[in-house]
């Protein structure tokens, strides 16, 4: 479910209470939040356990520094920040990251600025259940690929469906930052999914 | 008219209705008569359909129950440490 600039119904009061020491209004917002804090850890990290330990670090720092909260920012824009960073955090200790040169990935151009090579139609990728495993692992293993920077960027916008306006605010970015990034992030996506489906797609 | 790679750096606003008349106009054409980059747009549409389809979607129910059980020991420890 996408954000709307506000957050969620509600969020202002339960902070508010938060901020009085209310338990109650932490135990409200965990189950208000949890779910998407831990889905958007999990789809940054591709690691369960880092993307639990992310959510009690996410957690944590917001029963702690709720005071630090000043409501500029919608509470749900705060909260992505720290799940993000938190997330970020935990890839960045992975040991043997290599992250493919985003320069270097997007499509080729000739000279006179028509494309370099013949671009296929792969849109229609078959929807065949026995294939999706393959498929799901062709997907994840190229935004797995991506400097983290540029996968929060598609995880926060493409998946968790956040605005540009939302997605700069989260990444402490602005706009234009943020649909550069963004933009070369589908690219280099694009042209790792384009290899894969013309080479014939999913074999079984 | 546009060229392909124009159409490509600029291809994120248009699909979002980003653009000033005039240039998406422009690039309305070059897609009208530029079948790789027609095919170009289609697949980019797809990737980020893709990257939708392949998210992680829920929170496993005992880790909703273990994430409570964590917070509670760690907040009934230390509040503010």
């Amino acid at each position: 479910m996408a954000l709307t600039t506000g957050g969620h119904a509600g969020d202002t009061a339960l902070v508010e209470r938060l901020k009085r020491g209310e338990e109650e209004a932490f135990a409200a917002l965990l189950k208000r939040y949890q779910g998407k804090v831990y889905r958007l850890a999990m789809n940054i990290t591709r690691n369960a356990q880092d993307a639990e330990e992310a959510a009690q670090d996410v957690f944590l720092a917001v029963y702690r520094k709720i005071g630090d909260f000043d409501g500029r920012a919608a509470f749900s824009t705060w909260l992505y920040r720290i799940a993000t960073n938190a997330a970020l955090m935990k890839l960045r200790a992975r040991p043997g990251g290599q992250h493919l040169s985003i320069e270097d990935a997007g499509p080729a151009f000739a000279a006179d600025g028509h494309h370099a090579r013949p671009v296929a139609d792969w849109s229609e990728v078959p929807e065949d259940r026995l294939l999706a495993a393959e498929r799901r692992r062709v997907v994840q293993d190229a935004i797995a690929a991506l400097p983290p920077d540029y996968k929060a960027a598609v995880v926060l916008r493409d998946i968790e469906g956040l605005s540009n306006q939302e997605v700069a605010e989260v990444l402490g970015a602005t706009v234009l930052a943020v649909k550069s990034r963004l933009h070369r992030a589908r690219l280099a996506l694009r042209e790792r999914l384009a290899t894969y489906f013309e080479a014939g797609g999913p074999r079984a | 008219m546009r060229s392909c790679k124009e159409l490509v750096d600029l291809l994120a606003d248009y699909l979002e209705g980003q653009l000033p008349p005039d240039v998406a106009r422009d690039l309305d054409q070059h897609l009208a008569d530029c079948p790789p980059c027609l095919n170009f747009l289609k697949t980019y549409r797809t990737t980020t359909r893709l990257i939708r389809e392949v998210a992680c979607e829920d929170i496993p129910l005992e880790l909703e129950d273990r994430l409570l059980k964590f917070l509670r020991e760690r907040l009934k420890r230390a509040p503010g440490a």
